[in-house]
């Protein structure tokens, strides 16, 4: 049973790695990415190029998702600056229809490029066995993704709160006008924000490469599966969505224990109650 | 015979309350002012009249009966009749389909949908209702016109055919005149005063209808042109209810808008 | 100008009017697809007959959104359940009922629309009624995946076209002609069903709740019921289009209720046209043609309907429909004033 758990708890800290740079853009330009899937696919490609089928290490590892993020950041950029920014003033569905353009666009991209074939990628020694904890076997990269999921939980929460460039980030998405008028230069934080957004679907996408299996439909389950986390947590609140992919966790190991024969259900029947009975998410709609 | 009723109305806007207990009668056929300072809570106790929000405690009652909770489509079809400070029409339609579809809406709401259950086009009477109703606001050459084309003011009178179309007892308006240039007030007000009285004496009311009319306004020239009575809001209070000439007169009215001089002449105009 | 506009009018009508123009090609239009069997392989044949019945669902799902302005994510769901029932139905051997299984699909499209109306309608709107509509087709497509009795991940294949008994006559249907026909003749039904719907006094009280829920409510509408009342509708549509599709394509799948599927009536749209009866059937076909072309090329075929969509957002916004009758409009304008 703990067995279970830690593995949905994997997953639950897998998923909020996706959701948090989708919720980050939902906050600032109030938009639902439905591209973030794509980029995040694009990020573990990337990785896997550059690291092979058997990454040296889990610097190496860490390494190149890094510089994939960088690279799918940077991808977020143009983005923005051609197809996001000339659609703020319009209804809101041309833009979501837009961001579906975009996966599109970087879904043939990256078929043609890797191909239709499944790839695999081994983790890291050091991560390729297990550890024994109350007489459970672990496996240790289920660890590492769940560290990975907190480290980068602690590192927004901070950096929203905290920082000067997250005030800044959270003026303009509060009031884009007033921030104008006090000198601050509000396309500059928004390109900031997004770039961070799809940075972290780039390095998602590498850090959750090993133990994958590497095909052009893995950013649709993913994309989903955040979309309903940052919903459940409330839109553009990253607190919201750490907690809702704990209770996503929790929800598909009852899923699993209770429920063997229907995978995956539960998470839909425990999204809708959530969306029922709290119209704007556990924590509420939050302006990032 | 009062045709409102307002009860002891609290509004509050999460911690803050914004209106502290109104209480007002208005009477069946008269034209009941409701002025104030900005932020008095004009528009909000509006729009606890007519549903839009709900009050937090107090009644309001329409013709005798509680309406305190009903949502605004059912007290529309119990009579009231609203327009926006910002003319609010609807920009995919015609002008004529404006009006058309604010009739069809009370003919249902009546259970007397005349149109044949297969037709597309609205019958001759509801055609015929909606043409005059719009030569009565003198928009009948632009009927074909897509609402989204008219200008400001012609906007702003098709909201008022569209609202008369549901021929309402009450009819509610906030600020009809804001924004408007001197002649362009002008003429509204003659508008309301053709609203006032029946057909049968170059009016728009239908006949054998007594129309009540509740609005708000800044431009005092209006209100005194206007008005049976006033009520004086001001931070969520009323300080003063009565005749108009009582109001001119009133020396708490005149304090509340001494630090204006402009407004403070008008009282005098 | 309006005046101006009107004087003209009476003077002298332009030979060439828009609806005149466009009902003549919608009649084209018509004939060149009821010759169709007569003009294709049955391979080309089975793609048209398909975008028929995905351009008639997407035709209902436009409904919902450029008349009540209500986007679904979910459509696949209704497209899926109406497959299934009719799938289903036939494989038990009811299949000389078949217009009954239609219908039958239309009610089970409709009342789990009505369902998902009412908890929905009341309480979310906007992106919430679209992350909804998307997850409970997702919710149904895992459903349908590890259910046995409907064929798991497989779906139910061996689905056999019926013969029709109408009573005193008898129609085959087996065929591929004779089912494409079929389509053809359900279609131009729904079709006009909807454009009765959109075009009377449903429709502008729908046009009216979409463009301002709020004043449509203070002119008496029940904007609940008249939401209700189109999410009904266009989940009817789609479950009957479902239901059409199934013997023709003889094989369901969970797939159906996908987010490709969820999506298609929303790009099809788009091109087409938004705010336009015939948009989505155009796109429809538009989608087709490019599909087609670009079929064997891997990762082509995103790339172009990626960027065809980007340039319609970013450049066209009226879509094809709208962009054609602003042409029409511009040319016929220019004949009359010489
Ligand atoms: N939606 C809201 N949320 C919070 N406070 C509000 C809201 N609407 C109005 N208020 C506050 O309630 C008070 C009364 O506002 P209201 O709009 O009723 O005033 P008003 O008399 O209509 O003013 P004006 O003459 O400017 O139209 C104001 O202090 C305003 O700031
Ligand atoms: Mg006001």
């Amino acid at each position: 049973m703990l067995f279970t758990f830690i593995n949905s708890l994997t997953l639950g800290m897998a998923v909020f790695l996706v959701a948090a740079g989708l919720t980050l853009i939902f906050g600032i330009m109030r938009i639902l990415n439905f591209a973030h899937g794509a980029f995040f696919m694009l990020g573990a490609y990337l990785t896997s190029t550059l690291i092979g089928d058997m990454p040296g290490s889990i610097w190496v590892l860490i390494g190149a998702s890094m510089l994939s993020g960088l690279v799918v950041g940077v991808l977020g950029l143009v983005v923005q600056h051609f197809v996001l920014s000339k659609l703020e003033d319009v209804d809101e569905h041309f833009m979501l229809i837009a961001t579906y353009a975009v996966m599109l666009l970087c879904v043939g991209a990256i078929k043609m490029t890797w191909g239709l074939e499944f790839h695999s990628v081994d983790p890291p020694p050091g991560l390729d066995l297990g550890v024994v904890i109350f007489g459970t076997f672990v496996p240790s990269f289920s660890l590492f993704i769940i560290g990975a999921g907190v480290a980068v939980f602690l590192v927004l929460d901070h950096v929203i709160h905290c920082s000067w460039s997250g005030k800044l980030a959270v003026a303009i998405a509060r009031d884009g006008w007033m921030s104008n008028l006090m000198g601050v230069n509000g396309p500059l934080g928004v390109r900031m924000v997004v770039g961070a957004s799809f940075a972290l679907a780039g390095l998602a996408g590498g850090l959750l490469l090993p133990n994958q299996t590497l095909s052009p439909a893995l950013g649709d389950t993913f994309l989903l599966m955040a979309f309903i986390t940052i919903v459940i947590g409330g839109l553009g609140n990253i607190r919201g969505a750490f907690i809702a992919a704990i209770i996503l966790a929790v929800i598909d190991g009852l899923n699993i224990l209770f429920l063997p024969g229907f995978p995956g259900v539960l998470i839909y029947v425990g999204m809708v109650t959530c969306l029922l009975l709290w119209p704007n998410g556990i924590l509420g709609e939050s302006r990032l | 015979m009062s045709i409102i009723e307002l009860d002891r109305i609290t509004k509050s806007y999460g911690p803050i309350e914004v209106l502290h207990g109104i209480d007002a009668r208005v009477d069946e056929g008269e034209v009941f002012a409701i002025i104030g300072p900005n932020g008095a809570g004009k528009t909000t106790l509006f729009k606890v009249m007519t549903g839009e929000s709900l009050a937090n405690a107090g009644t309001v009652r329409f013709d005798g009966q509680d309406v305190t909770r009903m949502p605004p489509h059912l007290r529309i079809r119990a009579g009231m009749g609203r327009t926006f400070q910002v003319a609010r029409v609807f920009n995919p339609l015609t002008a004529l389909d404006n009006v058309v579809t604010a009739i069809e809406a009370r003919k249902r709401a009546q259970g007397r949908t005349d149109h044949a259950w297969w037709a597309i086009r609205p019958s001759a009477p509801t055609r015929d209702e909606a043409m005059g109703l719009l030569e009565g606001v003198t928009l009948a050459g632009k009927a074909k016109m897509q609402a989204a084309d008219l200008s400001h003011g012609d906007r702003k009178r098709l909201e008022l055919a569209v609202t008369l179309a549901g021929r309402p007892r009450v009819l509610m308006m906030d600020e009809p005149t804001a924004g408007m240039s001197p002649v362009d007030r002008e003429q509204v007000s003659h508008l309301i005063r053709r609203v006032m009285k029946p057909e049968t004496e170059g009016g728009l009311s239908a006949p054998g209808q007594k129309l009540t009319v509740i609005m708000t306004e800044h431009d005092m020239s209006v209100i005194f042109g206007l008005a049976s009575r006033i009520m004086v809001m001001n931070q969520g209070k009323r300080i003063a209810l009565g005749p108009v000439e009582d109001i001119r007169n009133d020396p708490h009215v005149r304090e509340v808008y001494l630090g204006k001089e402009d407004q403070h002449e008008e009282l005098d105009a | 100008m309006s005046s101006s506009l009107a004087e003209r009018d009476s003077r002298r009508k332009p030979a060439l009017t828009r609806p005149g123009i466009n009902n003549t090609l919608i009649a084209l239009a018509t004939l060149t697809l009821l010759a169709m069997p007569f003009l294709t392989n049955s391979g080309l044949l089975y793609l048209v007959g398909t975008t028929l019945v995905l351009g008639v669902y997407s035709v209902g799902w436009n409904l919902l959104f450029s008349w009540a302005g209500l986007a679904s994510f979910g459509s696949g769901g209704l497209f899926a359940i109406g497959a299934y029932v009719s799938a289903a139905a036939i494989r038990a051997g009811y299949d000389q009922f078949f217009l009954l299984i239609v219908l039958a699909g239309a009610g089970a499209g409709a009342l789990v629309a009505m369902l998902v109306g009412l908890v929905a309608l009341r309480r979310t709107t906007g992106i919430f009624f679209a992350i909804l509509t998307l997850s409970l087709s997702e919710l149904l497509r895992h459903t349908l995946m590890h259910t046995r009795s409907l064929g798991s991940e497989d779906g139910l294949s061996n689905i056999t076209r019926p013969v029709l008994s109408l009573g005193v006559v008898e129609i085959d249907l087996t065929s591929g002609p004779t089912y494409y026909w079929f389509i053809c003749v359900s279609a131009a039904v729904i079709l006009g069903l909807c454009w009765w719907l959109t075009h009377g006094p449903f429709g502008r009280r729908l046009l009216a709740v979409r463009h301002d829920i709020e004043r449509a409510g203070f002119i008496g509408i029940d904007v609940h019921r008249s939401r209700l009342a189109a999410l009904v509708i266009s989940g009817a549509v789609a479950g009957c289009a479902g239901a059409i599709y199934a013997p023709w394509a003889q094989i369901v799948t969970p797939e159906l209720s996908g987010m490709v599927r969820s999506t298609q009536p929303i790009l099809f749209t788009l091109l087409g046209g938004l705010q336009s009866f015939w948009g989505p059937m155009i796109g429809a076909f538009v989608f087709m043609v490019i599909e087609y072309a670009t079929r064997t090329l891997v990762g082509i075929q995103e790339i172009i309907t990626g960027a065809i969509l980007l340039a319609v957002i970013l450049a066209f916004r009226a879509g094809i429909a709208g962009s054609w009758n602003a042409l029409i409009d511009r040319l016929t304008e220019r004949r009359a004033d010489k």
